[in-house]
């Protein structure tokens, strides 16, 4: 089977990359680049599979980080607020998905909607600094943001922290356990009607499809990814402040997955990592404005790889297989593989 | 009762204008029946109140004795009916293989669905294609495909709409055959313009003309009918 080659080939090449990486980068930043890749990965799979653009990507990704903190510092063990991090992101994002899918809302007014979401958590959360803005012991802080929470630790163990070049290992192998289990769902018959209704929604509700409400669960588990890495940054930050929630954020999240490559699950990985890795990079010179910079980049990018970078390199990879060796077996059964499976 | 299908008063309306206004209409088990009309008669107004893309303004339909007025689509599908819309439908970035398995998968499970698909794919000749991509196929092969896609759901009831539009004389022909094997298991309907196919394959026709059932009755009647030839046969002669 070509798809469980190709699945097994990426990881097997990412896990050497998680080894390697702490000799070329520090675990700190690393860490963070995964957060975001794994964020991007989220919206990859609602958007570049599912055809859902959402623009309040980061209004999840908040709410995971938000409800882990307020979560730990009520429990000060860190296994329920982390299973609470990625289930509150997926029960708002079920409620809001089957709000607008069941609505009939189109395209257009469903990126308002998202937009608007994140824009009121934002507003909202902000707003909270007051001492009656209390969850159990937790105060909300508004701008001045959660702090002083139980980072990760090892489930049961609240003294045993994962930290560092653990928390690092724990985020690497989170993504591709995440990774590998968004192939399997877009290989199973649930991720090619979701790719369907992406196609042709029509056809697929007159084939007998529930499609308002396979859509709307396709928009949890997106919520639930994007909330699982908000998780993972406020174990990382050691804070959440409003900020998780701003307009920015959600802008970058799709920014990544243009550059990336939709349609592909390692496209918006790689996509985020890069330009994640870049701004970072430009943030620690004063020269160039790195707003100014990663623009450029987005509009270089959209101009000359349309398709994104990863669908790029395999095209270009399968030119060069079919100039090649015309006749291997091998590559023309990946010339005829779909390109929504990489 | 033994009609498959019957609209009693069936009336939509967009805004002023009344597209179809109070049509009864019956459609007997295993019968095929050709819908007919100038453009605007209200032909595919009608077809979309049956498959629930439109919710009617008045009246009412039944589907096999159950009113599935206002119904959704999907819940419509389901009771086995299988729709081809105007316009090919097809999704373009799965293969054909894909498109036709999904349909086979919702009514049969995963079991018996790649069987049907393989067995739809063999009686529309996509045999050699099954694995490229829908959008890069021509006009005459996604059609065949739609026709895979209502094929592969074992339907009793099939919708059609225009399946002859856009096709090659030789693809009409091949498309009549296709028809006919399909009314063997299933009743029928087509919404259809070209003269040809009908004449091919239709037993009963129904007129419509400006949102009303003009006339309905054997084809040769149809076609020697004045009032029809005046209101669309002789707008095309």
């Amino acid at each position: 089977m070509g798809e469980f080659r190709h699945a097994a080939t990426v990881i097997a090449i990412a896990f050497v990359a998680m080894l390697i990486g702490p000799s070329l980068l520090d675990t700190y930043t690393l860490t963070v680049l995964i957060i975001y890749g794994l964020l991007a990965l989220s919206l990859g799979l609602i958007w570049g599979f599912g055809g859902i653009l959402c623009f309040g990507q980061a209004a999840f990704f908040g709410l995971g980080a938000y409800a882990y903190a307020i979560a730990a510092i009520n429990v000060g063990e860190s296994t329920v607020p982390f299973l609470l991090g990625i289930a509150v992101p997926a029960a708002f994002a079920f409620v809001l998905g089957a709000m607008m899918f069941y609505g009939r809302l189109s395209d257009v007014y469903l990126g308002v909607i998202t937009l608007v979401v994140t824009l009121i958590l934002f507003k909202f959360v902000n707003s909270t600094a007051g001492p009656e803005y209390v969850i159990g012991t937790a105060r909300l802080g508004g701008f001045n943001g959660v702090p002083g929470f139980q980072t990760l630790n090892v489930p049961g163990y609240p003294n045993w922290y994962i930290y560092d070049r653990s928390f690092y290992y724990f985020c690497a192998v989170t993504l591709l356990v995440v990774y590998a289990l968004m192939r399997w769902l877009i290989a199973s018959p649930f991720g090619r009607i979701a790719v369907a209704i992406r196609e042709n929604e029509q056809r697929v509700e007159l084939m007998g499809y529930d499609v308002r409400f396979r859509k709307t669960v396709l928009f949890a588990i997106g919520g639930a990814i994007a909330g699982l890495a908000g998780t993972l940054f406020a174990s990382w930050a050691e804070i959440v402040t409003p900020g998780l929630f701003s307009l920015a954020q959600s802008a970058e999240v799709i920014v990544w997955c243009i550059v990336g490559g939709l349609g592909t699950l390692t496209g918006p990985v790689i996509g985020a990592m890069i330009l994640a890795f870049l701004k970072f990079l430009l943030g620690q010179q004063g020269q160039f404005d790195s707003t100014l910079i990663l623009g450029l980049i987005l509009v270089l990018s959209v101009l000359f790889l349309p398709r994104g970078v990863v669908p790029s390199i395999d095209l270009l990879r399968k030119r060069a297989g079919l100039s090649g060796r015309r006749t291997a077996p091998g590559r023309r059964r990946r010339r005829a593989r779909s390109m929504a499976d990489v | 009762m033994s009609s498959v299908v019957e609209t009693r008063g069936l009336t939509m309306q967009f805004g002023g204008v009344t597209a179809v206004d109070n049509v009864d209409f019956r459609l007997e088990r295993k019968e095929l029946r050709c819908l007919i009309g100038p453009n605007g008669a209200g032909k595919s107004t009608f077809f979309k109140c049956l498959t629930g893309q439109l919710k009617p303004s008045g009246g009412h339909v039944f589907i096999d004795g159950e009113d599935t007025t206002g119904w959704d689509p999907h819940w419509i599908a389901r009771l086995g009916i299988g729709v081809k819309t105007q316009v090919p439908s097809v999704m373009d970035g799965l293969s054909v293989r894909e498109n036709i398995w999904l349909s086979a998968y919702r009514t049969h499970g995963r079991q018996k669905a790649r069987r049907l698909a393989d067995d739809a794919l063999e009686r529309l000749g996509l045999g050699a294609i099954a694995k490229s991509q829908v959008g890069r196929l021509s006009h005459g092969e996604r059609q065949r495909v739609e026709l895979g896609i209502v094929m592969a759901g074992e339907p009793w009831l099939v919708l059609l709409d225009e399946p002859a539009a856009g096709m090659t004389a030789e693809e009409v022909g091949r498309m009549a055959e296709i028809v006919a094997e399909l009314n063997r298991e299933a009743a029928i309907i087509i919404v259809e313009h070209d003269m040809q196919f009908i004449r091919s394959i239709a037993r009963t026709v129904t007129v419509f003309s400006q949102g009303r059932i003009l006339i309905e009755d054997d084809v040769d009647t149809v076609m020697n009918d004045q009032a029809v030839r005046d209101v669309y046969l002789g707008k095309k002669a």
